[in-house]
């Protein structure tokens, strides 16, 4: 039987448990629907064909990417906010960078997998996707200075999460206009949006909700996991003290050459 | 490779990531509850 | 003291280090200047190619080279507990940002001064619009020094901050290095009124930074 740790309930977690446990078959199903939905029910697209289909999971990583990263930037916001100083916004601000990054390099990868059958090509130095490939950087930096350990971790964190939030729409602006001014003659008709109607805007929004609904089942678990670490580093940090002061009353009682 | 071929492959690969992570996640929890103190697997890292 | 003595305080401290130490002028800058060089060897001269990509060549150049320069201004805070000293000195710590800002721009400007002869000889480029040149180059430079300073004080207490600061600040100011080769482009024998609204785009970017950079110095100082 688990013994309750002070400070550290039985799965801290954001949701509660069942909620939990609900959100993640929910967004199971929702996944699988989407994929039939995605890769049988929606027709072809009149110009890319079946390729089109990969928009169904690149959009929403694309959506996800994006969130992950305003949900890490507030949460950013609301640890440094005195009034709301609380580790639980630490710990969403990384749980949230963690998936994050994940969306962000699967939304690249999906993007050149598809550019290679519309485009001819597996890159285009696209507005969109150059815009992506800067905010996965971002994400990789801001992982790298999660890993330092220390007391001021969570401040430092917080503060890089927003110099490189507010980033973001001045990349994107500025990507935009470079691509924009350079649109030389390329093959690249296919927008990476094009105007879609009926089933494949509903799958498209869909999918966005399925991946979001997941986002948010796996952002609780990580969370919850990282709350069990921080929690095992100081019952380890702890130990090693105790073990230091009681190794000293040992060399003490020896010392005076008696008992203990 | 046809427009076939890359849709699956696509679809896979995300099935793959976010399934895998999950289950990552899984994993890595599970480990961080067993040494938790009283469930008898402090030892066991 | 007023803010701006303090500014020139720090500003003053850093450059006279310099002045001693000779590491931008020795150092960095020929470490700039080999960048150039080793580009050419990359891109073979023989193709016309170099003066088309000057511009972006030369702001590599600079960005690498800030990267050493935002390295060592943090270094010499390293030894004899100098950041507990300037955490003690009372100082206002937007006066300390903004001194470590100045020194770290005017070190970057005058590296940008020989670096650009240097392309301007090797690469064989035409001057246009010197305004435009200037003013982009004033503006950039602005913006990856307030972001410099930022991230360098962000991990100046950390050991692993020399690998740190480039992931860091390469992707945050990746808009500074499209401006400014865009204007640059158009002030060395484009149409220089393109380089207009990159100029603006590149004077947002450096307030924006040294304004947060102002903020953010003083809490990430304590944690350093």
């Amino acid at each position: 039987m688990r013994r309750a740790t002070p400070g550290v309930a039985d799965g801290p977690a954001l949701l509660n448990g069942t909620l939990s446990i609900v959100l993640g078959w929910t967004a199971l199903a929702a996944l699988i629907t989407l994929a039939i939905l995605g890769l049988w029910v929606a027709p072809p697209d009149a110009v890319q064909g079946d390729a089109q289909r990969l928009m169904y999971v690149h959009v929403p990583a694309a959506w996800l990417a994006y969130l992950a990263f305003g949900v890490t930037a507030l949460a950013s916001v609301l640890y440094l906010w005195r009034r709301t100083r609380s580790p639980v916004w630490d710990r969403v601000a990384g749980a949230s960078a963690e998936l994050g990054v994940i969306f962000t390099g699967l939304c690249l990868v999906l993007g050149s997998m598809w550019g290679r059958p519309v485009w001819g090509t597996w890159w285009e130095w696209e507005a969109r996707l150059v815009s992506t490939a800067v905010l996965f950087f971002l994400y990789v930096g801001y992982l790298a200075l999660r890993r330092i350990p220390g007391p001021g971790r969570a401040k430092r964190c917080a503060i890089a999460a927003l110099i490189a939030f507010v980033d973001v729409p001045i990349v994107h602006f500025s990507v935009e206009w470079w691509r924009t001014l350079h649109q030389q003659a390329t093959v690249f008709n296919p927008d990476l949006n094009p105007e879609i109607h009926g089933t494949m805007a509903f799958t498209l929004v869909f999918g966005v909700l399925a991946f979001t609904l997941l986002y948010v089942f796996l952002l609780d678990r990580r969370y919850t996991l990282e709350t069990l670490e921080e929690g095992r580093e100081e019952r380890e940090l702890e130990q090693a003290i105790a073990e230091r002061t009681g190794t000293a009353e040992l060399v003490d009682a020896g010392a005076r050459g008696g008992s203990l | 490779m046809t427009d076939a071929g890359y849709v699956i492959a696509g679809w896979l690969l995300t099935g793959v990531v976010l399934g895998g992570y999950t289950a990552t996640l899984a994993l890595r929890l599970r480990r961080a509850r067993k040494s938790l103190p009283g469930s008898g697997g402090e030892t066991s890292r | 003291m007023s803010l701006w003595r303090e500014v020139w305080l720090v500003a003053g401290k850093d450059l006279r280090i310099e002045a001693r130490s000779r590491v931008v002028l020795y150092q960095i800058l020929p470490f700039g200047a080999l960048v150039l060089l080793l580009f050419a060897f990359a891109l073979d001269p023989s193709r016309g190619l170099l003066p088309r990509v000057a511009p972006g060549l030369f702001w590599i150049a600079v960005l690498l080279a800030a990267l050493l320069a935002v390295s060592r201004a943090f270094a010499i805070e390293q030894q004899n507990d100098a950041r507990d000293g300037l955490r003690m000195s009372g100082l206002d710590s937007s006066a300390l940002f903004l001194g470590k800002f100045t020194a770290i721009a005017l070190e970057l400007l005058v590296l940008e001064v020989f670096l650009g002869v240097g392309v301007a000889v090797l690469y064989d480029v035409e001057v246009g619009s010197v305004a435009v040149l200037v003013l982009s180059a004033l503006a950039a430079t602005s913006g990856v020094a307030a972001t410099g300073t930022l991230y360098g004080v962000l991990a100046a207490g950390l050991r692993v901050r020399e690998t740190l600061v480039p992931v860091l600040l390469l992707p945050v100011v990746a808009p500074v290095m499209l401006g400014a080769t865009r204007a640059w482009e158009a002030g060395l024998g484009g149409v220089a009124s393109d380089g207009w609204p990159w100029v603006g785009l590149l004077a947002l970017f450096a307030a924006l930074y040294t304004g947060m950079g102002m903020l953010a110095f003083g809490p990430l100082l304590e944690e350093s």
